[in-house]
């Protein structure tokens, strides 16, 4: 095969939003603005730091000191300005009309989301290879750290993949403008602090170097790495479960991707465990893995509890089949069987693993799978009490997303209400945060080695008697639905 | 062409992944309620293959959210639609694949040119390779878009913007297509010119669904209708059947030369003449009896000497079926 032809499969394979992204922005006078003032914003600072430097008359090695200033330069555009154009690309498929044609096309939600990161990643890419000559120089004027470059280029490469995801989330979360407007400046917020924290994170890496065999290093790697690639994933899964229609099943790939996350998670923390005998790790991931659960199952068990015409088409027409698929089916119900489920896979992990511990690094008096399963009804308590009680409330969106409030306030409320309680009686360990409803001060005392919490048993208790009902209904439906026999 | 789309290679397009004969859309029962409000209540109608039908209503009468349901955009909460035997229901994607949409208000990319705004809708739609050429160069030639390729969207006028539109709309061949208000806000020339592409695409033996407010451009083009008011349909079907369950006797004018009290006076002494009223000059009257009798309306006029220079059925437009049919409910 020849190479043209190679060429020609190669573009014809390509994603159909990634041709047009590029096409449009290679045209567009914001990019080409863009880039031009970034590239003349580089060439500026490298010409004063050149120039400063000389007249200093300081003999020193000046690339450390350039390679820092074009590299601000270069984290504004690719970490400011590709995210953000990234966020206004998905904007305006809802403000000019574009997107029902989209829709009605064959692009599935899931392709519109990777072009568009993929077309930040082609603009990304650009800009990159504009401040090429600008590396060449710092290794030139020497004194800089070749392993602290290939340190930085990479990193910051990944974190401009990972802001562009997280605005092709936000963008999508909603299409009234008024709350795009909203998450426009929360991710204006977040790159900002992103772009400072990079600039800050590289200057001390070229002016201390970097020890790749190290363990912090290698952990902390590790640990970006999953952080990137989970907020990626998770950005575009909820980007694409946006873009569907309300009546399609948003919701399974969503739990998909949450369970493949927090699975990763106490992955790593097995693999952190292992290759550096830190046990505490192992449970820590565990943790994280769990509270992942515990705030993304808190939507999960508030979405509207009816399956939705359209996937009770998609069912598969046996019954056996179709109670495995329950917890991953959409609707409050199963939402909350999804989260007890994760929960008990989570806990099991840490059962099982923490048997082959051999370090003794215990950093808890009681098994910390317990100190774990605590924390877990903790969550369930919070995220299921409202959703269950009121079930007028589980298929308004209005509705809905004030039972999502109320989790919060209910979290909130059940630390600071027995602190205001206790300044009443006079109580100084309850105003002092020091009782049942804080979480925090539960579970650290049940680890060094206080008696089980049982109002929280209690509690946990009652919310799987009141969901119970709720999750017959659940499963009934998904039952008595047509299923693909009845296209 | 994958989707279900036909395109012969010496470019005539055809009516691409429909069944042979039959409809090419059924609107099932089908109810759709936003909160309290029902836009849309228990609405039936067909189209046929090759047919051409207008979709006619006030503006709030649920139109455009029919339209959309039949385009997979909406879901019925009650009801289905079948567009070429695929249920938007239940094989949503089947649908896409077999339809062209046209939405009233469709946006335009920025800085992009016609040839890469078709260009990525055949991509979009699955094309490639040759076909996505053959495809491209089809549409751009039947709509008359190849000269412009190369200019921005932004240049384009309305009717050529409309133009791009149904270039985009059958570039995967669809069986069916969906065209809300495609003739809104375009000169005179440009509604002809759609119209005639419209009727070009019907011969090819695809379904048409187009709503309008111009109801004398719909008279011209369409082979059926549905009237929507108030979310249900007042009536469908084609528009001669439809006629004559308005109107089932002949509404005739008639002038002659003698007085037209002496008219008005033999008329009404006619049998199956009913309804004589006075009318810009003439007379009009219903006749209730069959085709050949209404000669001897004519015949006896003349042998009564009273003189008839004009002797006319009365047409009844699409203004008139819809005026008689809908109460004017705003919703």
């Amino acid at each position: 095969m020849s190479l043209r032809t190679r060429v020609v499969e190669l573009e014809q394979g390509l994603n159909p939003v990634l041709v047009k992204e590029v096409r449009q922005a290679l045209r567009s006078k914001r990019f080409r603005g863009g880039f031009g003032f970034t590239v003349l914003a580089g060439l500026v600072v490298a010409i004063s730091i050149v120039i400063g430097e000389t007249s200093s008359g300081s003999t020193a090695p000046i690339g450390a000191q350039f390679f820092t200033g074009v590299f601000a330069c270069l984290t504004g555009a690719v970490l400011g300005f590709v995210p953000m154009t990234a966020f206004t690309s998905m904007s305006a498929e809802f403000d000019e009309d574009t997107y029902d044609m989209l829709v009605v096309s064959r692009l599935r939600p899931r392709q519109i989301m990777f072009g568009k990161l993929l077309a930040a990643g082609v603009m990304a890419l650009l800009y990159f290879s504009a401040f090429g000559f600008f590396v060449v120089f710092a290794f030139l004027f020497g004194g800089v750290d070749p392993t602290a470059v290939f340190f930085s280029l990479p990193v910051l490469a990944v974190l401009s993949l990972t802001g562009a995801s997280l605005a092709l989330c936000l963008s999508s979360l909603s299409q009234k403008r008024v709350v795009r407007a909203a998450m426009m400046v929360l991710l204006a917020a977040l790159l900002v602090w992103g772009i400072v924290g990079m600039i800050a994170l590289v200057s001390f890496v070229i002016e201390r170097g970097i020890d790749f065999g190290s363990e912090e290093v290698q952990t902390t790697l590790t640990l970006g790495t999953i952080a990137a690639v989970t907020i990626v994933a998770l950005s575009l899964t909820i980007g694409a479960s946006q873009l569907a229609h309300p009546e399609e099943n948003r919701s399974t790939p969503l739990r998909v991707a949450s369970f493949v996350m927090a699975m990763t998670i106490v992955g790593w923390g097995t693999w952190v465990w292992r290759t550096f005998a830190i046990e505490e790790l192992l449970y820590v991931g565990c943790g994280m893995a769990l509270l992942v659960i515990g705030v993304l199952g808190s939507f999960f068990t508030t979405e509207r509890e009816t399956l939705g015409r359209r996937v009770e088409f998609g069912l598969p027409d046996s019954k056996v089949l179709r109670l495995f698929a329950l917890p991953w089916l959409p609707g409050g119900a199963r939402g909350f069987l999804w989260m007890q489920l994760s929960f008990g896979v989570v806990l099991a992990a840490a059962a099982i693993l923490g048997r082959h511990a051999v370090t003794g690094n215990h950093f808890s008096e009681r098994p910390p799978e317990l100190v774990l399963a605590l924390m877990a009804l903790y969550m369930t308590v919070y995220s299921s009490l409202f959703a269950g009680l009121r079930p007028s409330w589980r298929e308004d969106p209005k509705r809905i997303a004030l039972n999502r409030i109320l989790i919060l306030l209910s979290l909130v409320f059940s630390v600071i209400g027995p602190m205001l309680y206790g300044m009443v009686i006079e109580d100084q360990e309850m105003m002092q945060g020091l009782h049942v409803g804080n979480p925090l001060y539960t579970t650290a005392t049940f680890a060094d080695g206080e008696g089980f919490p049982m109002p929280v048993l209690t509690a946990y208790l009652v919310c799987v008697l009141v969901q119970l009902r709720r999750v017959l209904h659940g499963t009934a439906e998904v039952l008595r639905a047509p299923g693909r026999a009845g296209r | 062409m994958s989707g279900g789309g036909m395109m012969s290679e010496g470019g005539m397009m055809s009516g691409g992944g429909m069944m042979s004969g039959g409809a090419s859309m059924e609107v099932k029962d089908i109810t759709k309620r936003f909160g309290e409000f029902t836009a849309v209540d228990r609405v039936s109608f067909r189209v046929e293959t090759g047919e051409v039908c207008g979709f006619i209503g006030p503006n709030g009468a649920g139109k455009t959210t029919t339209m959309r349901i039949a385009a997979t955009l909406d879901l019925p909460d009650a009801g289905d639609v079948e567009v070429c035997g695929h249920s938007v229901l239940s094989d949503p994607r089947a649908v896409r694949a077999n339809l062209g949409f046209m939405p009233d208000a469709y946006g335009a990319y920025p800085d992009t040119t016609v040839a890469e705004y078709l260009d990525f809708f055949a991509r979009a739609y699955g094309l490639r390779g040759k076909q996505r050429i053959a495809s491209l160069e089809h549409v751009k030639d039947f709509t008359g878009l190849s000269p412009l390729e190369h200019k921005l969207m932004d240049g384009l006028s309305k009717g050529m913007r409309q133009r791009l539109c149904l270039a985009k709309t059958l570039l995967h061949d669809p069986g069916f297509l969906i065209l809300d208000e495609p003739a809104a806000g375009l000169d005179p020339r440009a509604r002809v010119e759609l119209r005639e592409l419209v009727r070009a695409l019907a011969d090819m033996g695809k379904g048409v669904l187009i709503s309008s407010h111009i109801l004398s451009e719909l008279s011209n083009l369409v082979d059926s209708i549905a009237i929507i008011e108030g979310g249900r349909i007042q009536g469908s079907g084609s528009v001669a059947e439809i006629l004559r369950k308005l109107r089932p006797h002949v509404a005739v004018f008639v002038r002659c030369l003698a007085p037209v009290e002496s008219v008005e006076r033999e008329l009404l002494q006619l049998p199956s003449v009913a309804s004589v009223t006075h009318k810009d000059g003439g007379l009009s009257f219903e006749f209730q009896g069959e085709a050949e009798a209404l000669a001897g309306v004519l015949e006896a006029l003349v042998e009564r000497r009273l003189q008839p220079v004009e002797f006319a059925p009365i047409g009844t437009d699409l203004e008139d079926v819809f005026l008689s049919l809908t109460e004017g409910i705003l919703q």
